[in-house]
Formats: C-alpha cells, structure tokens, sequence
C-alpha cells in the first residue's frame, strides 16, 4: 500500500559502491528518488552510467552501500536476506533483456513460478497463470517450452511471469534488448497497456525510443541523476 | 508436502530430461550401493546375525584351556595355548549339566559324517549329534513330529531316533509328512524318523547346516570305532548353555567355578606322567563362558575379518562414487547458475532451492539403491554359491533380507546426504545481479573456481590409492600363495574319497573293499598310479600323537606332538613326494606284519639331529609299552592340511597297520585330464556297492584351488573394487578438467593468440592434473600405511605397504590421471583462437 500521498518508492541519498580487490567503483551517487503508485518512469543514460545498478537496488536485487530506500512505506535497505525474497515475490514483478525463463519449465510452469514459491493453491494458481497469459496473448502456449518460442513470444511469457503475482510496481531491465525491432515495439505496448490499467512500471533502457514511452524519464550518467523529464501525454513516440 | 511433491516431480523430470548424466551418476550410485548391500547381505550373516531362537543373547559357549591329555578333537582356530578349549569328554558334559545351577539348560553337540539311506538309496549327510536336551535348551521346536528329549539320551544306543532339518526333509524327502515314524538306515543302523526341525532353524554353527540330528549318545552304535562315552580323556564335545533370566555371563562362570574345579580334582589321578607344575596348570584350568548370540564361531573367526575388510573397501568404494557424483552435480549446479537465479528473483529463499536440489539428490540415490538392489542380489547369490561350491560355508542365504533393505535405505539416505548437501549449497551460493545479466565476459582463471570439485577429486584420489594398494597386497599374496611348492605333483590328479565304515563295513570287510577298489582302478586305462590316505590332502584335516622315540632323553618321552597320517603303498612315489631315504610302504605291510613308519625330513632333524633316523623305533603316546614301529624312510617335508602351513614334524604309517580304517580318500594319478576319469571311477565303485556313496570327486587341484578359494576371493574382489575405484577417480577427474577447459576456452584462445603454442596449452592441462594427483598422493600415502597394517594379517608372504605394492599403485594413479587428463588436454591443444575469442 502506498503511502498518503501516493508515493511507492522512496530513495534518498543512495550510494552503490564496489570494491574489487583494491579499486573502489562508485556505481550510484546521491540518488535522490520518488515513484509515485501507478507511475511509468523509464530510467536511460548510456552504457556504464549505473542504471541497471539502480534497477538491481529497486528491485531488491541488490542492496545500496548507503542511503535510505523505502519501498511502499517500509524501509527495505537493512532487510535480511528472506525479508526481501518475500518482498520480491510478493511486490515486485521482474522482466529482462534476456527473458530469463527456466528452459527445462513450460510456459505454463514458467509464470506459475512466483505462485508456487508464495504457497497459492493450485487452483488458483491455475486461474491466475491463465489469466495473466491472456493478458499478453499467449493463452494457448501453455504448454511449450520456452525454446519453442520466438524472442518476442518469450518475453511477453515473461511479461506474464512478472504480472501473474499482481505485484505493486513492475521493473523492466532493458525489456527490448534482446529482441528485434518489432517484437521490441511489440512488448512496449503490451507495457504501455498495462500502464493504463494501473499497473506502476520502472523500466531501464538506454534507447530512447523506448524511454519515451514513460511518462517519466530519469537521465542517469556516471552513477548520478543528471536529468529528468516529465511527458505530459504517455506514449509520445 | 505438496511443495515436496513439486520437488520431487520437477526433479525427476530434470533427472529425465539429462539422460547422459542421470545414467552415469545412477550406475555410479548402484554400483558402489549394491557392492555395500551385497557384502552387507553376506556379512551380516557371518558375523552380526543371533541366532533365530528365543533370548540368544541367554546363550553362552564354554571354553576351558589348558593341559589335556588323551584324544581332542577340535574345530576351532585358537590362540596359542587354547587349543581344543572348545573340547569336552562326555562324562564332564554330564556331570556340568547335572549339577550346576547357572543354567537352564546345558546342551552337548558335535558335528559328525553319516550316511543316510531311505528306499535303498544311500547318501551322504551332514549331521548334528545332539544331546537330549539340545532343541530344549535353545528353544527350538519341531515342524512336525517331536524334538528330542532328554530321555533319548538317557542311555548309549538306547533311542536309534532321528530328526531331520526342514531343507533336508524338503531336498531328500519332498516335504513328505509321511517320512514321521518311517525307518532309516544312518550308518547302515535302522532309526526312527521322530520329526522335522523348525525351518527358521539351521544349527548353531553358520557355515555348516546339518541335515540330519542323532542323539549323540548314538554315537557307539554307528561307528565300529568304540566311543567311550565314559572316557574322561576324549574331548570331543562343545558345549552351549542357556543362562538363567538375569545371570550375567560372569556371574554364571563364577558360581561354576566350585563345581568344575571338585570336578578336575576328581579327573586328576586318571592323568599319568604329569609332574606336578603340570597338574597345578590342570587344577587351576577355567571354565571361560564366551557369548553365544551368534552361535559357534568358526565361520565368524575364519570369514569375519576379510569380509569385515571387504566391507571398509567397499564402502571406500561408495565414498568415491559419492566425491564422483557429488563433483557431477557441482557442474551441474553451475550450469544451473541462471535458472537458481531467476528462482531467486522471483522469490525462492534459499532454503526451498536447497531442498529442491536435496530433492534431485535424493531422486539420484533412491534409483541408485533401487538398481543397486539388483546387484546386490547377483553380488550376494554369487558369494553364496562361490562359497558353498568351494567349502567355505554352507546356510548361506543371498536372499535381501529386511534389514539388508533396511541397510540399503541407509545408504542411500548416506550417500543422498555425502553427494547432494555440499553441492546444493555451493549452487545457491549466486552472484544473483551477475547472473541474471549473463555477464560472462570475465575470463576465468584455470581450476581456482572449482575448489569443491577439486577436493572432492583429491579425495577420490587419496582413497584410490588407498584401494588400488590393498588391491595390490591382496593380489600379490595370492600369487605368493599359489607359487608356494606344496613338496607335491598335484597336476593330473583325480581325487575321491570313501566310507565303507559308513555303510557298516567292518574293519576286515573295509580292507578287502580297499584292496579291490585299488586293484581294478590301477586296471583302468590311463591310470599311472593311486593310493589312498586316511586324512584327505590340502583339506584343513588334520591328525595328530604325542610320540616317543629310540634315543630321546626319558623326559622327553611321549610329550613331543607330531602330526600323522596312515596311507596306503606307493603313496609318496604316487604323490610325487622324494624319498631321501629307505623305502615305500608296500602291500606286504599290513596288520600281521612288522609295524613301520616313514618320517618326514623336519621330524627326522628335530627328533634326530645327530644321527640316522632309519631303523630306529617308535610309537605313538608314551607309558611303558615297547617301541612297536621301526622307521623305514625319510621322505622331503610336504603339505598335508593345507597350502599356508609350516612344516611340522609328520609320521606316516601304513593304513593297514591303522586300527580303525573306516574312510579313506584315494589319489589317481592319470595320464589324461583328471576329470574325464570320474565317471569311470564311480562305475568301479558302484559295481563293488552301488549302496556305497562317493564323495568329494574332483582334480586334486581343484582340491587345492578350493583351499586358496577365500584368498582369491578377497584378492578378485580387491582387484574389482580397485579397479572401480581407479574408473571413478578418472571419470572424476576427465570431468573436472573437461569442465576446465570449457571455462578456459577463452583464455587458451588468449594465450594462442599471443604465441602459446600446444605444447605449452597441453602441459598447462598436465600441472592443473598433477598438482591434484599430488595432493591426493600425498594424503593417500599415510592412509594407505595405515591401512596395511590392518591387512598384513590376511596376506601371506608380502606386506600391503611395500615399495613394490605402492610403486605401482603409484604407477596406476599416474595411469589413471594421464588417460583421464588425455581427452581434455587433446582437446585445450585444439582450440581455435579465432572462435575460442568468439565464444559465448
């Protein structure tokens, strides 16, 4: 539940640093960040500039090195390691430049799985995986297996593998990546409807094409929030 | 539960869907699993299993070491100074169970050699002779009909009754209940069917399984040698007592110490010639009261450490299976890096990943135990054929008992833990950010990433070495063991033995049979030669007497112990042992005649080290009486009982001068193969008596091969389990540097495009091989010294931690390691730089 005002996420002054061997990589510096509920905001800057570091720390991949971060009101910076596997089951739905999906699963299977690890019962585990595979067109592949799809297929499978959950926001890590320029439209809009229904989407991409489709773009370089820009219309593209 | 179900279906279709390494870590598991569980089945058997009567752990054997004189005869290996403890005459039996107050009951036996025959077909059979009280005591209650009672023992040859053993009754009688009061001749004597022992029920000593039970007060009736019963000096029988509820062992030996000493004191003045230190030593003799949950010893004292070596082998073995498929699931478990990624992010704890590869482990070890049932089964039916065609134990069961299975259980749960957990855990050890972004540009560093898996191929290596130098120990001593001269020509031998005596022959009847035998075989064509002895050759049987020689100091006079044996004319010449001096017995040497002995070359040095020891008399025993033999030959020392024995001081003399001839065993020396010669054989015994039985027809090295049976069995089985051992270890470490080199492939493209050549590429391969191989040399080597101060006992003429014994188990390693490190190291040399550059 987001807070009064709306506001789902919540970064103040948030560093990311690596330290490898002897050489400290300062990956985010002073991320100052507010997403409200039912938001689309894209994160661009080009390669390096930390935004799929932003991402992982969003998502609760990745914990920030310093500063504060609250995820629908709670403070999820200091959480133990199964305090945030269940919050990333629960509120969080992920999708990937690589899709991600378990080869050796089905597509049926594949979306099933956040269900499974959250305990649902297998009916409604059933309805909830047919339901979700409606949304993004792909109801009646519930039984292949992820090599016997195209990119495009796959990923909107991982597009309902992320919604099947009914997560608070959904994080999108260069969604079109690995996919051509059609299929890469494709699953945009498929985002920008989800968008319109309500859903709250933080999506990382470096073309900005694709940024455009937000309603909200942040401009990263070199770990730093440089830029931000406000559409007053989604989808200007 | 319905998540453990998930679990174990995903599981079991991810084992599905990789056929090649699902094979490969099952039969690995079945293998070492079934190789357990079928040493297991055997060893429980010899060792651990109680006797199936009620309260065994009530049961004690009796024991009393120490000075003895007159005739033992003893089955038991003991330590030095024991021999025939296990020994008592019957009138201390009776008197023990008359009047001590420790027992519920005190119950005599003895194994004997009978025949049987039933509508004129007469067999050999093994036979338990029991006292009255014998099933009552144990608790053993009869099929059909009655056990015996105390009653049919009361008096010598008063109840001519018989029992039979449940296997016999259905073998011999087919299960007939009409055999219940029939008749029998045992011994060519008539007795009475009184019924069928309980089935569960095979005696009380493992190994040998009577199939047919006499009173043992039977025993002067069916034998024409005379058997006192009421000779203080022939210890002949073992005893098994039944404790009083709650009498410990120790409490019951003391409260028969009072008792067992009046009882030695009473025995002493039938003891001559004793000075009196010895008659203390007989005075102060114990009664030692040992366990006897698990029955008679002998098969536990004699199989219980190989097989008890066997089974730390094989479970070596098991433990490099688990190292081999643990090291298989760690590959696998990077492999599976995303996939435990993406799980991650989609919010399985670790723990639920975890299980769920425990799960996968487990799936692996439970098919592995399943099949490994399956050669346990043929492993332990192996064992137990092995071991009844070639005399070590009879009883023996192959079947999978329950808590064999229950075993199998155990191990897989074992090895589902040794393989699964390790890996598991280093699989869900993941860099989650790294994973999910595929980033895999990085270039890995040879084998630093894979310390799991090297250690697991350290220890594989280790515990190889440790195996293939056992292996080695036990396959020298073998070859030690049948390189040893016996002082015999053993080649084209036929050898059978029988028992007139059995059939009720007198002793007068007996010779003339021998002689007729003797006469018509030597007419056979192809017969070089025979002669027959009383004791069987390389047989375990073994016969001895105190002696007395012309010329020995008085004190010495009838107290040095030699072995003997009576065998008939031209037995040396026949057996090709040398004469060194004098002459063969003939057929002119017979009961009328001048009585004559032949010697053989350690006792003619020990009993005359200074002067000539033809002519010379002798005797057997001591007292007064005169020196009735004259020593006529002294023949080279040979093997008598057995192919590891030292020689000892050994007379021969003439089995026509011996008083009681009741069996004898003949050796045919033939110019064809032994074998083709058996028919005719029993075609010349037959047409003497068909109703006479033959027995133990075989080549006499098939005699003596059946004597280093359990050598080789241990040194086969060694050499198997080594061998595995080495097959796992290189399948081990093929998969380790196969793995390498794929993680590598980058960096070997880097190196060749900067000027490495293959050679460099190969011998880099080569030092990641033999850094582990070192390791684990290094920490096999004291394991292996360990280990063979454990085995030196079993094996004969060699010691397990040798230079040559562990150079080349040495030698196998680098072997092992070379043509596991070949594939590998072929394909490192093979790389192309141009794709390796290129390679994802």
């Amino acid at each position: 539940m987001a807070d009064a005002n709306g506001t789902l996420i919540k970064m103040e002054g948030v560093k990311k640093v690596f330290f490898t061997d002897e050489v400290e990589t300062h990956a985010l510096e002073e991320i100052h960040l507010e997403i409200k509920k039912g938001t689309y905001i894209s994160i661009a800057g080009p390669s390096g500039c930390g935004k799929s570091t932003l991402l992982s720390i969003l998502g609760l991949l990745d914990s920030p090195t310093e500063g504060n971060y609250e995820l629908n009101g709670q403070p999820v910076a200091k959480l133990t390691i199964s305090e945030r596997t269940r919050i990333r089951n629960r509120e969080i739905g992920f999708i990937f430049q690589a899709f991600n999906l378990i080869g050796d699963l089905t597509v049926y299977e594949n979306v099933e799985l956040p269900l499974t690890y959250r305990g649902t019962s297998s009916s409604e585990r059933k309805q909830k995986v047919q339901n979700a595979l409606e949304r993004v067109g792909m109801a009646h592949r519930l039984r292949h297996y992820p090599s016997q799809l195209s990119g495009g297929q796959q990923q909107r499978v991982a597009v309902a593998r992320a919604l099947v959950g009914d997560p608070l926001i959904l994080m999108a890590d260069e969604p079109t990546g690995n996919l051509d320029s059609k299929n890469g439209e494709a699953v945009m809009e498929l985002l920008r409807d989800l968008h319109r229904n309500g859903a709250t989407i933080c999506m990382v991409t470096h073309d900005q094409r694709y940024a455009n489709f937000a309603e909200r773009t942040i401009h990263l370089f070199d770990g730093r929030i440089v830029e931000e820009t406000q559409e007053a219309r989604v989808g200007a593209n | 539960m319905r998540a453990i179900w998930q679990d174990i279906r995903f599981g079991a279709r991810m084992l599905a869907k990789h056929p090649g390494f699902t094979a490969i870590a099952v039969l690995t598991l079945a293998l070492g699993i079934g190789a357990n569980a079928g040493i297991f089945t055997i060893l429980r058997q010899v060792v651990l299993q109680r006797l199936p009567v009620p309260h065994p752990e009530q049961l004690v054997l009796l024991y009393s070491p120490g000075p003895k004189q007159g005739h033992v005869n003893s089955d038991e290996s003991s330590a030095p100074g024991e021999d025939g403890a296990e020994s008592f005459s019957y009138p201390m039996y009776a008197n023990l169970r008359d009047r001590n107050s420790v027992f519920t009951g005190l119950a005599a036996k003895d194994t004997f050699s009978a025949t049987l025959t039933f509508r004129g077909n007469t067999e050999r059979a093994r036979a338990d002779l029991v006292s009255g009280n014998y099933f009552e005591t144990l608790g053993v209650t009869a099929a059909i009909g009655r056990t015996f009672e105390p009653a049919d023992t009361a008096a010598p040859g008063s109840n001519p009754v018989v029992m039979l053993s449940s296997g016999y009754w259905k073998s011999r009688f087919g299960a007939d209940p009409g055999v219940l009061n029939q008749s029998v001749l045992v011994n060519n004597r008539p007795m009475t069917v009184v019924g069928v022992v309980s089935a569960s029920f095979d005696g009380i000593q493992p190994g040998f399984v009577p199939e047919i039970y006499i009173p043992i007060t039977m025993i002067p009736s069916l034998t024409p040698a005379p058997t006192d019963l009421n000779n203080h000096k022939d210890y002949w029988i073992k005893l098994i007592g039944r404790l009083r509820p709650g009498t410990s062992r120790e409490r019951a030996a003391a409260g028969l110490a009072p008792l067992y000493s009046a009882l030695l004191r009473d025995e002493l003045p039938l003891f001559t010639g004793w000075d009196d230190a010895k008659k203390a030593e007989f005075l102060a003799k114990k009664l030692i009261l040992r366990n006897g949950a698990r029955g008679r010893p002998q098969l536990s004292s004699g199989a219980g450490p190989q097989l008890t070596a066997l089974m730390g082998m094989v479970g070596l073995v098991l433990f490099i299976a688990c190292a081999n498929v643990a090291g298989l699931l760690t590959a696998r478990g990077a492999a599976r890096q995303r996939e435990i990624g993406i799980r991650l992010s989609l919010g399985a704890s670790r723990g639920r990943l975890i299980r769920q590869l425990v799960v996968e482990s487990f799936l692996l070890s439970v098919t592995g135990a399943l099949l490994g049932l399956v050669i346990a089964a043929w492993t332990s039916s192996s064992l137990v054929r092995f071991a009844a065609e070639n005399g070590i134990a009879d009883g023996l069961s192959s079947a999978l008992s329950p808590s064999v299975l229950a075993f199998t259980c155990a191990l897989a749960l074992v090895s589902g833990v040794l393989f699964g957990v390790a890996p598991s855990l280093r699989a869900t050890r993941v860099e989650l950010v790294s994973t999910l972004k595929e980033q895999s540009g990085a270039l890995s560093s040879g084998l630093r990433h894979t310390r799991l898996r090297q250690g697991l191929v350290v220890c594989q290596v280790a515990l190889t070495l440790l195996l293939v130098t056992a292996a080695g120990g036990f396959a020298r001593s073998l070859f030690n063991v049948k390189h040893i001269d016996l002082g015999l020509r053993t080649a084209h031998v036929l050898q059978f033995s029988v028992a007139p005596q059995l059939n009720g022959y007198d002793q007068a009847r007996s010779f003339a049979f021998f002689g007729q035998l003797e006469d018509r075989i030597a007419a056979v064509p192809g017969v070089l030669s025979l002669s027959g002895t009383q004791e069987p050759l390389i047989a375990d049987s073994d016969r001895g007497s105190n002696v007395t020689v012309e010329g020995e100091p008085p004190a010495l006079a009838g107290t040095r112990h030699v072995m003997r044996n009576a065998v008939g004319p031209r037995h040396f010449s026949n057996m090709g042992i040398p004469l060194l001096k004098g002459r063969e017995f003939t057929r002119a040497d017979v009961a009328g005649s001048p009585k004559v002995a032949i010697i053989n070359e350690t006792m003619a040095k020990t009993f005359f080290p200074t002067g000539d020891a033809l002519g010379r008399r002798m005797k057997f025993g001591g007292g007064s009486d005169p020196l009735d033999m004259e020593i006529v030959a002294v023949v080279k020392d040979s093997h008598h009982s057995g192919v590891k024995e030292e020689p000892r001081p050994f007379v021969y003399i003439p089995y026509a001068q011996e008083k009681n001839i009741g069996a004898l065993t003949y050796y045919v020396r033939t110019s064809q193969s032994p074998e083709t010669l058996a028919s005719t054989v029993r075609g010349v015994v037959n047409e003497l008596d068909s109703s006479l039985p033959i027995d133990g027809v075989r080549s006499f090295e098939g005699q003596i091969n059946r004597q280093l049976a359990s050598d080789w069995l241990i040194a086969s089985l060694a050499e198997i389990f080594g061998a595995l051992a080495a097959l796992l270890a290189a399948i081990g470490i093929y998969g380790l540097l196969a793995y390498a080199v794929t993680q590598r492939t980058r960096e070997i493209g880097v190196r060749m495009a900067l000027g490495a050549d293959t050679g460099k590429v190969g011998r880099m391969i080569l030092e990641d091989v033999s850094r582990l191989v070192g390791i684990g040399v290094l920490l096999g080597l004291p394991l292996a010294y360990g280990l063979s101060r454990l085995v030196n006992s079993m094996l004969y003429g060699v010691k397990a931690f040798e230079f040559v014994t562990v150079g080349s188990a040495l030698l196998v390693m680098v072997f092992v390691a070379l043509a596991a490190a070949y594939l590998p190291a072929r394909r490192a040399t093979r790389v192309d730089p141009l794709v390796a550059l290129r390679y994802e």
